[in-house]
């Protein structure tokens, strides 16, 4: 009876979708629309979510004012964007020559590529603290090998410049193997016949590499340059664990300084600003990424 | 033009024999076709003589010269692939240029050769398109083209037209054939299609299992086949194959169908031999043999005096300009091309042009030479 009232009404696929995406429209609402609404309101007050006895003032776009005119802040984008050039090329240089070497059926290689995600599966913060006793000056691996190799112990996480080439190398050691595997899927992927196709045109390996593997791996290695990027760009763990923005402020990345004004200082306004400043370069550069993606799909039909 | 000579070559993969003791020769600005069934050996030897597979015996030689530890760079040998593998990233222009560039042969240089491609390939209004959207002729227009901007030494085509509907294979085939004619250009087309072959092939080098079974001309191929399996390989509709066993009863000579045992449930029909067909039978002075006759050379009640057989008509038709009828023997259909259409039912005799009767050994397949 029951089957047979069910058939006689039946739910029409627009309202069969409609109910489908309720569930997820919620969840997006809660999750994301409204948190979103809230601080870009919240950036156009002077407030601090610790004080919620003084009322908020609403002080237009001041906050943005202050934030932009600061140096402090000039000098933490600086400091990220020199960290973000140094750790994505130096993973794509290293991860780009390595998968070369990976294309190949050979033994172990499925034990090989398993072991390599062992570092994309451990937390960032377990990675930071790991790394940070590698780098202990006085104690740690690093500098046995410094010294072995006969020269000075290297002050690790006290000089910025060291320790910005500290958390370079533990996010390259982290890393890294994404954009292998990556790079190796991408070049695996090129038809066995168009490599053949190039070697009996008289190509050299080095000159397949050059001009085919690479430039029709673009696509891929374009997307996982700019998960990099943007991962990179937000980086916040890492530092937090291994350098906790010392020596000074001057390891600070956006993000550090975003969540110290935010749950240091409680600059509640400030730090709303600072996000949407955040999230309008994330969003600019998400742009890029769907583009790519779409430009994929484009070339795969 | 280059000559290339194929001496004891074999190549094994683990257990299985791809190529067995192979030998051949090809002579400057010869088409020759290797043609086979799937799994025959035809595209590893190709891909021996490209370079991209290292045979495990034998030789290879480019003009008397060995080249069988040479990498493909080093032969100078073009190949046109199966599956489309233009390099999707370049412009039709860039491809073609390709493989001038992997050499660094001059730009100027580069750019006469790329107008003469233009040219000779009709490509003027793609030459600045991605090859993506072209349409399959086209597409394998633009891989001959890459492959024979560089004067090689040799044309390899693996299978170039089968990815192409049947209107642009036609087309494809003729323009191949003339241009292999025009450049003079020694080439190796590997194929499946024994139609490709017999039309396009100076030679045809029939393959089974990794062995060489026959290597003629298309038309002595057709002619003369070998063994069974060139018989029946090549040839369109195939050749009947019909088992004759001798008897003691009133007829002399029995007819039944290949598949069936012996002696089959009355199935059997009486072969009346001609006194030319009764006398090579004799001189070969066996028991059981196999007896081949094209449907083209299976009339009815002819005139001429050949040998026959008293069948029913099962299926009759026209295709074209041809006519064909189908009749059973022991429950194997076989066909015959008459030159008046009967009708279904009717009870006629099958008659062989007698010349075009070939007689193979029942066990082995190989033909009696008589």
């Amino acid at each position: 009876m029951a089957a047979s009232r069910m058939l006689r009404k039946p739910i029409s696929d627009r309202t069969l979708c409609t109910l489908f995406l309720v569930p997820s429209l919620v969840i997006l609402a809660v999750m994301v629309a409204y948190p979103f609404l809230s601080l870009l309101i919240n950036s156009t007050y002077r407030f601090s979510a610790l004080r919620s006895n003084v009322e908020p003032v609403f002080v237009w776009l001041d906050n943005y004012d202050f934030l932009l005119s600061d140096p402090d802040l000039w000098d933490r984008f600086t400091f990220t964007g020199t960290f973000v050039v140094l750790t994505v090329s130096v993973q794509f240089i290293l991860a780009i020559s390595v998968a070369y070497y990976l294309q190949r059926d050979f033994r172990g290689r499925d034990l090989l590529f398993t072991v390599l995600m062992i570092p994309m599966m451990l937390s960032p913060i377990v990675i930071g603290f790991l790394w940070r006793y590698i780098f202990n000056s006085e104690w740690g691996l690093m500098n046995f090998f410094v010294t072995r190799l006969g020269f000075d112990a290297i002050d690790w996480l006290g000089v910025t410049d060291n320790a910005l080439i500290a958390v370079v190398i533990a996010d390259t050691w982290m890393w890294t193997p994404f954009v292998i595997l990556l790079a190796v899927a991408a070049f695996r992927g090129i038809p066995v016949s168009i490599q053949e196709a190039a070697t009996i045109d008289g190509a050299s390996p080095f000159f397949r590499f050059t001009r085919l593997t690479l430039p029709m791996s673009a696509p891929i290695l374009g997307i996982a340059f700019l998960l990099r990027l943007i991962d990179s760009f937000k980086q916040y763990d890492l530092f937090f664990a291994l350098t906790g923005g010392a020596p000074g402020s001057t390891t600070e990345t956006v993000s550090f300084y975003l969540a110290k004004v935010a749950f240091s200082y409680f600059y509640t306004g400030e730090a709303s600003a600072l996000a949407v400043i955040q999230l309008v370069i994330i969003i600019g550069l998400s742009l890029i990424f769907v583009r790519l993606l779409t430009r994929i799909g484009r070339q795969r039909q | 033009m280059t000559v290339l000579s194929i001496q004891d070559l074999s190549v094994q993969f683990d257990d299985v024999v791809a190529v067995n003791q192979l030998s051949l020769r090809v002579a400057s600005g010869e088409l020759v076709v290797f043609l086979g069934p799937s799994g025959c050996g035809k595209t590893t030897l190709l891909r021996c003589v490209a370079g991209l597979q290292q045979p495990t015996g034998g030789h290879i030689l480019f003009d008397e010269r060995e080249v069988t530890g040479l990498s493909p760079a080093d032969r100078n040998v073009a190949m046109v692939f199966q599956f489309v593998s233009l390099y999707p990233h370049l412009s039709v222009a860039e491809n073609i240029a390709f493989p001038l560039h992997a050499r660094g042969v001059p730009k100027a240089e580069i750019k006469t050769s790329l107008e003469w491609a233009a040219q000779f390939f009709k490509l003027g209004d793609l030459m600045r398109r991605r090859p993506n959207r072209l349409p399959p002729g086209d597409k394998q227009k633009v891989a001959l083209a890459r492959a024979v901007v560089r004067k090689p030494s040799l044309l390899l085509l693996d299978e170039p037209l089968s990815a192409l509907d049947e209107q642009f294979r036609e087309d494809m085939r003729w323009e191949l054939g003339k241009l292999q004619a025009e450049l003079g250009i020694t080439t190796v087309y590997v194929t499946h299609d024994q139609r490709e072959a017999m039309s396009l092939a100076d030679r045809i080098v029939l393959m089974r299992d990794g062995k060489l079974i026959q290597n003629a001309g298309p038309a002595e191929m057709y002619a003369n086949p070998v063994d069974r399996f060139a018989a029946y390989f090549i040839g369109s509709p195939p050749m009947n194959f019909l088992s004759v066993h001798r008897s003691s009863g009133r007829a002399p000579w029995l007819v039944d169908a290949e598949a069936a045992e012996w002696p089959g449930p009355n199935s059997a029909v009486p072969l009346q031999a001609s006194p030319g067909l009764a006398a090579r039978l004799d001189k070969i002075g066996r028991d059981r043999f196999t007896l081949g006759v094209r449907p083209q050379h299976l009339g009815i009640d002819g005139a001429n005096g050949g040998s026959r057989i008293a069948v029913h008509v099962v299926n009759a038709f026209t295709v074209g300009h041809d006519h064909q009828f189908d009749f059973s023997v022991g429950g194997t259909l076989y066909s015959g091309m008459p030159a008046a259409l009967p009708a279904i039912g009717a009870r006629v005799d099958a008659v062989m042009t007698d010349d075009h009767v070939h007689l193979f050994d029942a066990d082995t397949g190989d033909r009696f030479d008589v």
